[in-house]
């Protein structure tokens, strides 16, 4: 089979299990009711102290928790792969000995996953007119940053997925964890100057930093953010694009390791009820 | 036997496993402390950047608090029979000769045990890492009102748990439709008053609504003009849905259970 057939397949996999259970137009509703409620507790969260529904600030983490949600629904739900295949379906060792690389398989899954994850960003991306958010969008960096996101966002969804062949219950909390640092971390509903000095050190080490700045230039126009205003345009992407690479060659390195480490174990299958 | 003590002895050994559970995997003290203070940390400084008043931040601490007994509800409560009917379980549960609700009640207890020691990490933190004020008004009330609002909720859990056994993957997908949209709708961060009364009102059915807004008036008496009902009021409507919750999960639990039979699908797995 060649590679564009695996990727198809795996694809199809995913879109599969993430939509049979209902009806299209249920679980069209779903896609999009979970991100909504997470961004309207936001919009909740400033009218109660500003006493208004429109604002720069407003504008500012209404946009970062939109594009949040690619990297939260992806990270989680890709987290969970292995896991499913191994304790709910039981169905790993099928694949694992087929003809298509697990790699391959669960980079194929991750492709659907960000672009289904999309459409919910879409979503509230026009919801936000309700709340008067002025986009200025540059769509050229946009495609940029949607792209070069999906390296960095598979990556570290990959890199769970290596993490959890050689656990037995934590595959929601790694995932959980990671996304819930890039959340606190990367300036993606407040400001990464409001960090203290160490913490916003340790964001430069996040690629999500770059992104949600480049993001936020791209919708709105500028970035509001004194800490990374200070980083060109050039800058970001650079800093972007090398740290989404290094982080899905580590992705693809501890994938590698867990694997090897889940076979010598005879872990790779295990079957712990969880 | 017996069918009280029968009934006792089921609550006790459902139970033993969440409680005994934490002790023997103690990782929980990791990824269900720090994880939930994670999000709490950004929700507090979503509310710095605002530079709103440090009572807001008190807000987050004691909806993220709450947020684990939720989670509890929608993940060990409520999902709790489907899981077991995905691992052929369910069948055991059925054939034993003890009350399914006293299986659900020793789940509830457990749970509560075992939740209460991972909210009250997640408090301690948070008032030490954030230096959150909580000034307890009526330590009596609060009590009253924390109890009795777990009462609701985990009789809502209960009633879940019986619903969720005529899905197969709905579960999943219908518990995790209802965590954000319900911290949004509950007032999880912020007063639901905020939200106009109607949408109030209605919300007022999820037992965390009125639990938190009575809990906000006590621990932050400055936050009472925001406060949606009388804390009073809003612990009696907590009490009736506590039974009401109760009564319809015992009713749905015999009816679905009939239905499964009927049709088959009790030990229908991966569906």
């Amino acid at each position: 089979m060649s590679t564009k057939n695996e990727l198809k397949t795996a694809m199809w996999l995913e879109f599969q299990i993430e939509s049979n259970w209902t009806s299209p137009f249920i679980f069209a509703i779903y896609n999009i009711f979970k991100p909504v409620g997470a961004a309207l507790l936001l919009v909740a969260m400033f009218y109660v102290v500003a006493g208004k529904w429109t604002g720069n600030s407003l504008a500012f983490m209404y946009v970062g928790n939109a594009f949040y949600m690619i990297l939260a629904q992806t990270l989680f739900s890709i987290g969970w792969i292995v896991h499913d295949d191994r304790e709910h379906y039981s169905t790993l060792r099928y694949l694992y000995i087929s003809p298509t690389p697990y790699f391959r398989y669960l980079v194929g899954r991750s492709i659907t996953r960000y672009t289904l994850s999309i459409v919910p960003m879409l979503v509230l991306l026009l919801l936000g007119l309700l709340f008067k958010i002025e986009y200025k969008f540059n769509i050229l960096l946009l495609g940029f940053a949607l792209l070069i996101g999906f390296v960095f966002i598979v990556g570290t969804a990959l890199l769970i997925s290596g993490i959890n062949l050689l656990t037995a219950r934590h595959a929601g909390a790694i995932g959980e964890a990671f996304a819930g640092i890039f959340y606190l971390a990367s300036g993606v509903v407040f400001p990464v100057s409001l960090l203290p000095a160490w913490a916003q050190q340790i964001a430069l080490g996040f690629p999500t930093t770059y992104w949600f700045s480049i993001i936020r230039i791209a919708v709105l126009g500028h970035e509001a953010d004194t800490f990374m205003a200070s980083f060109s345009l050039l800058e970001l992407c650079l800093y972007l694009t090398l740290l989404s690479f290094v982080y899905f060659l580590i992705a693809f390195l501890v994938f590698k390791f867990a694997d090897t480490v889940a076979r010598k174990l005879g872990i790779l299958d295990m079957s712990t009820t969880y | 036997m017996n069918t009280v003590l029968l009934n006792l002895r089921a609550i006790r050994g459902r139970a033993y496993p969440r409680i005994v559970g934490l002790m023997r995997e103690p990782s929980w003290m990791f990824w269900e402390t720090v994880l939930p203070l994670l999000s709490i940390s950004a929700f507090i400084y979503v509310y710095r950047s605002l530079n709103a008043p440090a009572m807001y931040e008190g807000f987050v601490v004691l909806g993220g608090v709450m947020t684990t007994y939720w989670l509890n509800v929608l993940w060990s409560m409520a999902a709790q029979l489907y899981w077991e009917k995905e691992t052929a379980n369910l069948q055991l549960y059925l054939a034993a000769p003890m009350s399914k609700m006293s299986i659900l009640a020793g789940m509830a207890f457990g749970a509560i045990v075992s939740t209460t020691l991972r909210a009250t990490a997640i408090l301690i933190l948070g008032i030490f890492v954030f230096h959150v004020n909580f000034v307890i008004s009526s330590p009596i009330l609060l009590v009253l009102v924390f109890v009795v609002a777990l009462f609701a909720l985990y009789g809502m859990g209960m009633l879940f748990a019986s619903l969720y056994l005529m899905w197969g993957r709905e579960a999943w997908y219908l518990n995790n439709l209802l965590q954000e949209p319900v911290y949004f709708l509950s007032g999880q961060y912020f007063p639901v008053k905020a939200l106009g009364n109607i949408v109030a009102a209605a919300a007022s059915i999820i037992p965390l609504t009125l639990g938190l807004d009575a809990m906000r008036q006590i621990l932050f008496p400055e936050s009472i003009p925001w406060g949606f009902l009388n804390p009073w009021v809003e612990l009696g409507i907590l009490a009736l849905l506590s039974i009401v919750f109760i009564i319809w999960a015992k009713y749905a639990l015999d009816r679905i259970e009939y239905l499964g039979r009927v049709k088959g699908t009790l030990t229908m797995r991966w569906q």
